[in-house]
């Protein structure tokens, strides 16, 4: 008796789990929500010039503090204050890079705040969370600030982004990222949130090797990539490889490797057995160093173009081993943008903005931090501009309307699919901040200029 | 004899789950102070905590292979991931890269702690021949046999460096993912997220101190007293290492698969030794071979931070006025407690809770 009991209680636990499996949402028809094919700019009719502006989370009357932490906000003590979130890396595996952009973004608003703020508001980054590249952490450090900024200056790590993005969603909050993933240009990846900038890894990867074959003094025909297993590897590669099928060259060898699994000996080992004429690798600093090095050792000297994300200024200062071969006109450095000390308005106000508080600083991630905030400053105005200054009023202005950044980089349209191709490219010196000289800006070649960036996201 | 609440009149009594009605009230108390405390709460504290009853279950499982069977492990965070990739894999949606199934929590969640269970039964050989050093290092090379594992199979868990969603919130066919309307109230996701944590915490505790009151805990207590006396007095070395390493596995399979729909996502990176490090610490510092020693120890990990922020904040110390920012400032405090601990208080943060509580029920005097 007991026994058949205990098959009729099996029995129909395995009955109800079957159930619950098979049972399908037969009435949960998914709408897709149509998105609005029409783009607007700041100046166009459809974003009104409102009397009265509507304001909602991380937007107060009252003025914002006159500093984060020690660094000075800029703020106009007679104006309301937007605050900004920051989910930013000061540990883990970017941690190095985190206070970088973070003083970039911080110098940004506070030349914005000084240069009369946007609209009747000063614009403040809140303190920092600190998210470890950790997801937990990511959504641990983004509640703790969700119910008191009207966005994020930066969310730092794709795939973390792309974890709480169901959360931003919900919460109406635009994001600046800080990676360069040719996704971000896609509503349907990005739900419209991702006020993305510049040109993706897709893009500079096509054209470092477009622009390679145009002006280097060799004849190329073997390349091998080198880089890591996420996403700024796979894109700058993807981008890579179709340049290379437009243009007949061979990929002899493509090492994509887990960052936790990245072997320097086997990356040297495949450039000495099956030497390139050119590699293009998408590293952190350490392991370009540690790669270029090892080549080196072994009388390996290739042309070498390097994501931007792969170069440290530190590579070509004095005392630094591997300077004289960074400097030797073989290593190349592409980016989304031109470095410290170019000729843009952009470039001249950040300049001025940081010696003004006697930050001698110029290296490419100060900058790309100093870029990263244009687009949200001209989101925030399209905001104001609408009399919505709500998430949901953030978010609609982000989703139709064209940004600048004082010719810092093109010209944005945020409303359409699709990115930017233009790409800088440069060569290390020692003679300025930033460790680059300019060769090429703003640089598109034949296979990013044909390429089709509505398609979708390249990797 | 009623009102004497030390005086064990049989067996049974003494082992029962709540001895007096002094702790049945107290538990009932607490019971539902826990439910509405995410009516009442932000939702940073709803995450923390939720965080914290997960984590608790997967620091359960731990601590019945090492705080109770007495064996040291350094692959229970793999265990952990075996967990949460079976529930994406089941309980996700699929793309262009990784595999989804999409079916019920109802499924997903048992299955993730099973599957975890079965892998764990690649070390029982290993675990009954093995102990001290030489079996943590065995534990240790299936920690990196997972992680490379974890980094390459794509299609389960998306990749290392890119990671996947994980499994969704379905529970009985109905979609929780954008929370329950009951009436005109909204249940927040959040909220589910917290009273599914709070309830499968209460039950995998009851089941943990069910185990520890049973014939499998008293056998794992006699093979961590000494495994040689314990196979003499008829006690099965290989059932019952064997069976410890599954439970403790099916716990971090569970308790990883409900971690992880907090998050919404995972990368396999985070499954790497230091994880499993962090999990030996909690019962450490929690109180290894006790019920509430990995409660006390989760809720320490996950709010020890906001504890440090908090103390920064009051004092009005900035990061930029200390020499070493926040997360190694927690690294150094978790790390210290880990020391601290081990020197005065092996039995962790439920030593102290267990000396206080006595001290009070004793009180006002002091024996």
């Amino acid at each position: 008796m007991k026994s058949l009991r205990k098959q009729g209680i099996i029995f129909f636990t395995i009955l109800a789990l079957v159930l619950v499996a098979c049972g399908g949402d037969a009435a949960e028809e998914v709408v897709e929500e149509a998105t609005p094919e029409v783009v607007e700019t700041l100046d166009s009719p459809a974003v009104t010039t409102a009397q009265t502006v509507k304001t909602g989370v991380g937007v107060t009357s009252d003025p914002c503090p006159e500093a984060v932490g020690s660094f000075p906000t800029g703020a106009d003590p007679s104006k309301g204050c937007i605050y900004l979130g920051l989910i930013n890396d000061y540990t883990g595996p970017y941690g190095a890079l985190g206070p970088a952009l973070e003083l970039g973004q911080r110098a940004f608003w506070l030349w914005a705040n000084q240069s009369g703020g946007v609209g009747d508001y000063s614009v403040t980054i809140a303190e920092g969370g600190d998210a470890q590249y950790n997801p937990a952490k990511h959504l641990e450090v983004y509640n703790s600030m969700r119910d008191d900024v009207a966005a994020l200056a930066m969310s730092l790590g794709t795939p973390q982004t792309l974890f709480i993005l169901d959360e931003l969603d919900k919460d109406d909050m635009v994001a600046a990222p800080m990676s360069w993933y040719s996704g971000y240009g896609f509503k349907e990846f990005d739900k419209g949130l991702v006020v993305e900038f510049g040109s993706s890894y897709c893009a500079q990867g096509m054209n470092a090797l477009d622009w390679s074959l145009e002006n280097l003094p060799a004849d190329i025909k073997t390349i091998g990539i080198i880089g890591n297993a996420n996403d700024y590897g796979y894109d700058w590669a993807a981008g890579v490889e179709i340049a290379a099928e437009a243009n007949g060259i061979t990929v002899a060898w493509s090492y994509l490797p887990p960052a936790t699994e990245f072997d320097v000996a086997q990356a040297v080992g495949l450039m000495v057995t099956q030497p390139v004429d050119a590699y293009f690798p998408a590293l952190g600093p350490t392991a370009m160093a540690q790669v270029a090095g090892g080549a080196f050792q072994q009388g390996l000297t290739p042309f070498a173009l390097m994501a931007a994300p792969s170069f440290n200024d530190s590579f070509v200062r004095e005392g630094f081993a591997l300077a004289p071969l960074f400097t030797s006109g073989t290593m190349y450095v592409t980016a989304f943008t031109q470095p410290y000390e170019a000729d843009t308005p952009g470039h001249a106000a950040m300049r001025a903005t940081f010696d003004a508080v006697g930050q001698a600083t110029g290296n490419l991630f100060v900058t790309a931090g100093w870029t990263s905030q244009y687009h949200l400053r001209d989101v925030l105005k399209a905001a104001i501009k609408g009399g919505d200054l709500t998430r949901a009023g953030i978010r609609r202005a982000a989703a139709n309307v064209d940004v600048s950044s004082d010719q810092m980089m093109p010209i944005k349209n945020l409303g359409r699919d699709g990115g930017l191709t233009e790409t800088y490219v440069g060569v290390p010196t020692a003679d300025n901040l930033s460790g680059i000289n300019t060769l090429a800006w703003p640089y598109t070649g034949p296979t990013a200029a044909d390429y089709d960036w509505t398609a979708a996201p390249c990797s | 004899m009623k009102s004497r609440p030390n005086l064990y009149t049989n067996y049974a009594k003494e082992t029962a789950i709540f001895s007096n009605n002094t702790q049945k009230f107290w538990f009932f108390i607490l019971l539902l102070l826990s439910i509405s405390l995410c009516f009442v709460a932000t939702d940073y504290w709803i995450l923390l905590i939720s965080r914290s009853l997960a984590f608790s279950i997967g620091a359960w499982g731990i601590n019945i292979v090492s705080g109770l069977a007495g064996q040291i492990t350094l692959a229970h965070g793999s265990f952990i991931g075996i967990g949460v990739y079976t529930a994406a894999v089941l309980g996700g949606v699929a793309s262009d890269s990784v595999w989804g199934l999409e079916l019920d929590m109802l499924i997903w969640l048992p299955v993730a702690g099973i599957v975890a269970a079965l892998f764990s039964f690649i070390l029982a050989p290993i675990a009954v021949r093995l102990k001290g050093l030489n079996l943590a290092l065995v534990t240790l090379a299936f920690l990196f046999i997972c992680s490379h594992i974890f980094s390459n199979f794509i299609s389960v868990t998306g990749g290392a460096g890119l990671g996947r969603k994980v499994a969704k919130l379905v529970l009985f066919g109905v979609n929780l993912e954008d929370g329950l309307l009951i009436g005109n109230f909204l249940l927040e996701k959040n909220q589910i997220q917290y009273l599914m944590c709070l309830f499968l915490c209460i039950v995998m505790g009851f089941g943990f101190k069910n185990l520890v009151r049973s014939r499998a805990g008293r056998a794992y207590a006699g093979i961590r007293d000494g495994d040689i006396a314990a196979e003499a007095l008829g006690v099965n070395l290989f059932r019952y290492k064997a069976s410890a390493f599954a439970l403790a596995s099916f716990y971090a399979g569970v308790g990883g698969a409900m971690a992880s729909t907090i998050s919404g996502g995972v990368e396999p990176g985070l499954f790497n030794l230091l994880f499993s490090i962090l999990a030996v610490a909690i019962i450490v510092i929690g109180g290894a071979g006790t019920v509430l020693g990995p409660l006390f120890g989760a809720f320490f990990y996950i709010m020890a931070p906001g504890l440090i922020q908090y103390i920064l904040k009051i004092t009005d110390l900035t990061e930029s006025a200390l020499p070493l920012n926040l997360g190694q400032i927690e690294a150094m405090v978790f790390g210290l407690c880990i020391i601290l601990f081990l020197i005065f208080e092996p039995r962790g943060l439920w030593g102290i809770w267990f000396r206080l509580r006595n001290y009070f029920k004793a009180w006002p005097f002091s024996y």
